[in-house]
Formats: C-alpha cells, structure tokens, sequence
C-alpha cells in the first residue's frame, strides 16, 4: 500500500517537471509521513550516508577531467584527426563526426558532453557542406550515445556503486567491444544514407601523411585513453585515481602544452562539474534511498516472480528485459534508473549464469538509447539547443539512428563475447 | 553593503573552487604519495568524501540559481506558456518544502552530533556535526535560491506579458 503511494507520488512529481532528486525525496517524505517501514529521520540519515561513500569520488573527477578538456582545446584537433582519416570518403563530415565522437569518448565519461563538445563545431560544418540540418543534428545527437559506452563512463562507475560486486576496470574494459561495435552501426548507416542522398565528402585529400600530421597534433588528446585503461589494467590506479591523473594530465597540457586554458576557463570548468556533480549525486543519493525501501517492500521478489512466470528460458528473460528497460529509458532519467534497477533485475539473470558485466554494458547501453528517445531524450534537447532546431521536428529524423543502435543492442545482448573479450583477453 | 552583494551573487562559487581545488590538490597527493614516496596517507579517502558531501550540497543550492537540476521536460514540450510558468512555480515550492523537510530532520542529527552523542571520524579526527551540518546548510541556501528565483519568475512572467501586449 505505501509502496503504491511511493511510486505513485514519485512519477506525478516527475511528470510535473519537478526536478527528479526532488521527486524522489518527496515520494520518500510522502512514504515516511504516511507510516511506511522507514521513519523520516531514518529516510534523512540514509540520505546523508549514501554520499558518504567513497567509491563516488571517482564521479566529480571524471567529470572534471572532461570539462577541463573541453576548455583546453582537444576537441578540436580530435576532429582535424578524424578529418584527415575519413574525412575523403562519401558522407565523409557524418564519418568525422561519429569517429570524433569514438575519440571524445574515451576522454569523456558523459553523452551529454560529447553532443555538446562535438555538436557545436561539427553540426555547423556539415551544413555548410549541404548536409540537411534534421539529418546533422540527429545523427550527433545519436554520435552522442558512445560517450556513456566507451570508457570511461559516469553510468559505469554508477553501475559499481550500485553493484559492490562490480569493479569499474572491468566494466570500463567490457564497453570498448560495444561502443565500437554501435560506432560502427552508426558508422555503416551514415555512408548508406550519404550514397542514397548523394551527400560528398569534404575536400581534404586523403594522405598518410597528413593523418600523421593531425595525429601528432592530437597525441595528448590521444594519450587519456592510453592513461586510464592502461593505468587501470596495468594494476597501477584504481578507477578513481585514474579520473584524478586525468584531471591533472588535462591541466597540464591545456595549460602548458596547448597554451589554451586560462585560469578563468579553469574555474569556469570547476564550477561547471561542480553544478553537473551535485544534479547528478542528488539524484543518486535519494534514488538509492528509494531502492533500499524497494527491496524493505519486497519489490525485487516480485519483479522476479513476474519475470521468471513469463519464461524460465534466458533468451527470452533478456528480450524481457530490454524491453522493459527501453521503456524506462524512455520516460526515466538514466542514473535513476541504475541505481534503483541493477539491484534488483541483476540477481535474476545471474542465477542463469549471465556475467555482471555483460549484463552492466548490456543495461548501459540500452538505457543510454534512452539518452536519444522521445520524450525525455536529454541528447536531443543539447543537440536541439545547439541548432535551434524544434524537437518534433528532430524526433522524426531520429529513427534510423535508434535503429541501428538497437541492433547493436541485440548483438551485445546475445553475443556476450563482444563485451567478455577484453576483460577476459586481460585475465580478469 | 558592496561585500554582502559580492556574497549573495558568489558565496557558492567560492566554496565549490576551494572544495574542488583542495580535493585535486589532495587526491594528487594521496597518488605521489603512494606510487613515488611509496607512503599511503590514511585520511585522505575519508577527507575526500568529505569534501565531496560539502561540495554536493552547496552545489545543489548553485544548481538552483543557475536552474541546471535534472528535470523531465516533457511537459515543457506539450504545454503552453502559461500552464508551464504555473508547473515551474509549483516545482520551486515543492523543492522548497523538500529542503525544508530534511534541513530539519539534519539539524536534529547535528544537535545530536554536537551535544548527546559526539562522534568523531577516526581517521582524520574531525567531528562528524561538521560534515552533517553541510546539509542543512545546502538547503537552506537552496531555500534563500528558490524565493529569490521564484520572485524572478514572476518578473519574468509579467514583462513577457507586458512585451506580447
């Protein structure tokens, strides 16, 4: 009964656009108020101590290491590199902008970044070269979604907080298989749509040495990666220590190398993480609240119960599964929908065997589709703010890029091989 | 009067650069220390989730004057202007009412923390009230954001009114 009145509360304050954190908090005074198995002071306390966390430092560091990127000038020589590699080819600027968005991500561990990092520079550029507007926006919108698969990644580290058993190198290593797998589903989509709407390539010619010379230019954009996975696999950093080397490597070649990033831009990109953390952890620490009265009320069981009366086969369970998580993502912000779910759903496909961090990358993946659905797409209104563009009008040209992530979707979901291979290949 | 201006348009900020500079400054450290001294600092994990629930909440409160908290905008998307002014009116007292809930029950938790039963955190020795009491802070920080921004609103409203005649 109070259950309902939990839930119930929870989704009418979301719907009436009150942020989600408060939403929540509501939803649990609303429970405490109304006599539900935990009292208020207790639902307070457990606010204050699911912060008191330390696994969630690794968080605001991920953060910041990206914002202090992006005040340092590597997104533009990303894509000057990826130019000059794929720049030549039909649909070319698409290409570009899908590879850059590959690259950014392994900086950046957020797809709203990624869309605003590369949209602004790369949504202007493919107009001038004739690309239709709904067409560039959609499709960065969609490039977008690999900043949350491609490691690092504030959703995985998410993913850990709410799954002790999970380690973040791990799930880190797991997504590189699937983020290039749905770059390359982007990737393959763009050049057919380019040959069918007879879209050019830019007028860079293709040379070996020009890659080289972009490549040069971008090397310390390009070492981040080599920084965090190394130092994670090599056994050298925790995931948080790695976010930390991140921060201070940007700095430093933002500062000294690049000569890009001022002091004012550097607290301009404190100030920024800061806002984007608390918004995020907010809602985290008031979501997990809500997932610990979830399984007080017995909720997992029953979610269990009705999952495993609808089919005791695993294939099917997964189909279920990434179902029911389409919908979510469709109309539930994503950390939300981590921290309250994977407790409860992942207990049920491990008694079939199913790896943590198969599933992990599967979760992720799909609700980070979630990041490009109507109504509550937060990429589509970044790429809508970045163009002017109205959203209606973007939801329409939006389909095929939804279509092909959900076929990468499919793939992961069914080949755990694609997400296992890395993490395995290193022995972990 | 100049300084109390100063600190109405900044006193987040300041806090938040100093928290996020200090965690830097001290995660880097604990990093030296480890892998080039080869010496682990025992108190710095816990300083900096310290640091971090100090940030958080001040930053919730920043969050709200620059109106960047994560919200589902769908009804944004369906409804007219008038009906959205009334939803965004509505949003802030509820936030209001939310801050005001658990400022109050954090205060209790402080004035236990301080006078019936102190606790100290072991590692770093600092008194547990000083990381409680950055709760009720945040929010009633956030409290002083959300009338300042809900009387903008209704500025906002009445110009847009006067300007579409």
């Amino acid at each position: 009964m109070h259950i309902f009145l939990l839930l119930a509360s929870f989704f009418i304050f979301v719907f009436l656009s009150v942020p989600i954190g408060v939403s929540i908090g509501i939803a649990l005074c609303i429970y405490g108020f109304s006599g539900g198995a935990m009292g208020l002071d207790y639902i307070s306390q457990s606010i204050f101590s699911s912060m008191n966390s330390f696994p969630l430092i690794a968080i605001p560091f991920f953060i910041l290491a990206g914002s202090i990127m992006e005040g340092g000038g590597l997104s533009k020589r990303l894509i000057n590199l990826s130019n000059s590699m794929v720049g030549h080819v039909r649909g070319g600027l698409g290409i570009v902008t899908v590879l850059t968005c590959i690259f950014f991500g392994a900086i950046s561990g957020s797809a709203i970044a990624t869309v605003a990092a590369i949209g602004t520079i790369m949504i202007p550029a493919m107009e001038e070269q004739g690309y239709p507007k709904s067409f560039a926006t959609a499709l960065t919108a969609a490039a977008g979604v690999l900043g949350t698969i491609i490691p690092p990644s504030i959703p995985m580290v998410m993913y850990c907080v709410a799954l002790p058993a999970a380690s973040p190198g791990n799930m880190f290593m797991g997504g590189v298989g699937p983020g290039l797998l749905a770059g390359g589903a982007l990737i393959v989509l763009v050049y057919y749509i380019a040959r069918r709407d007879g879209y050019m390539g830019s007028n860079v010619k293709f040379s070996i040495k020009n890659v080289l010379k972009n490549a040069i230019e971008a090397i310390w954009a390009l070492f981040v990666p080599v920084i965090i996975i190394g130092g994670i696999y090599g056994g050298i950093f925790s995931a948080t220590e790695a976010a930390v080397v991140a921060c201070v490597y940007g700095f430093i070649v933002g500062k000294f190398i690049y000569r890009e990033l001022s002091i004012k831009a550097t607290t301009t990109a404190f100030i920024s993480s800061a806002i984007t953390v608390s918004s995020i952890l907010i809602v985290v620490a008031t979501g997990s609240v809500l997932g610990k009265i979830l399984t007080i009320e017995g909720v997992p069981k029953m979610v269990e119960t009705a999952l495993t009366s609808m089919s005791s086969n695993i294939f099917v369970l997964l189909i279920v599964i990434n179902l029911i998580l389409l919908v979510v993502g469709c109309v539930m912000e994503t950390f939300t929908a981590i921290i309250i779910l994977s407790p409860i759903l992942y207990p049920i496909v491990a008694q079939y065997g199913i790896d943590v961090y198969h599933f992990g990358v599967m979760m992720i993946l799909n609700l980070s589709i979630g990041f490009i659905t109507p109504p509550v797409g937060s990429n589509l209104f970044v790429a809508c703010g970045i163009t002017g563009m109205k959203f209606e009008d973007l939801v329409k040209s939006i389909w095929p890029f939804l279509l092909a992530l959900i076929v990468a979707l499919l793939l992961v979901t069914f080949i755990p091989s694609i997400t296992l291979f890395l993490p395995n290949l290193f022995g972990m | 009067m100049k300084f109390l201006k100063l600190l109405d348009e900044h006193i987040e900020e300041w806090i938040l650069i100093f928290t996020y500079t200090a965690m830097l400054i001290i995660a880097s450290a604990q990093v030296f220390f480890r892998y080039v001294i080869n010496l682990s600092i025992s108190w710095s994990q816990d300083l900096l989730t310290y640091m971090l629930i100090w940030s958080v909440f001040i930053g919730i409160s920043l969050a709200v004057k620059k109106r960047k908290h994560i919200k589902v905008e769908l009804a944004f998307v369906i409804l007219p202007e008038k009906a959205q002014f009334f939803l965004k009116i509505f949003s802030n007292l509820v936030f209001m009412v939310f801050c005001g809930v658990f400022s109050y029950f954090s205060m209790i938790k402080v004035y236990k923390l301080i006078f019936v039963n102190p606790q100290i955190s072991e590692s770093t020795g600092l008194s547990m009230w000083l990381i409680q009491i950055a709760v009720p802070i945040g929010f009633i920080l956030s409290i002083y954001r959300l009338i300042v921004d809900t009387r903008l609103l209704f500025k906002e409203r009445a110009d847009e009114i006067r300007i579409g005649g």
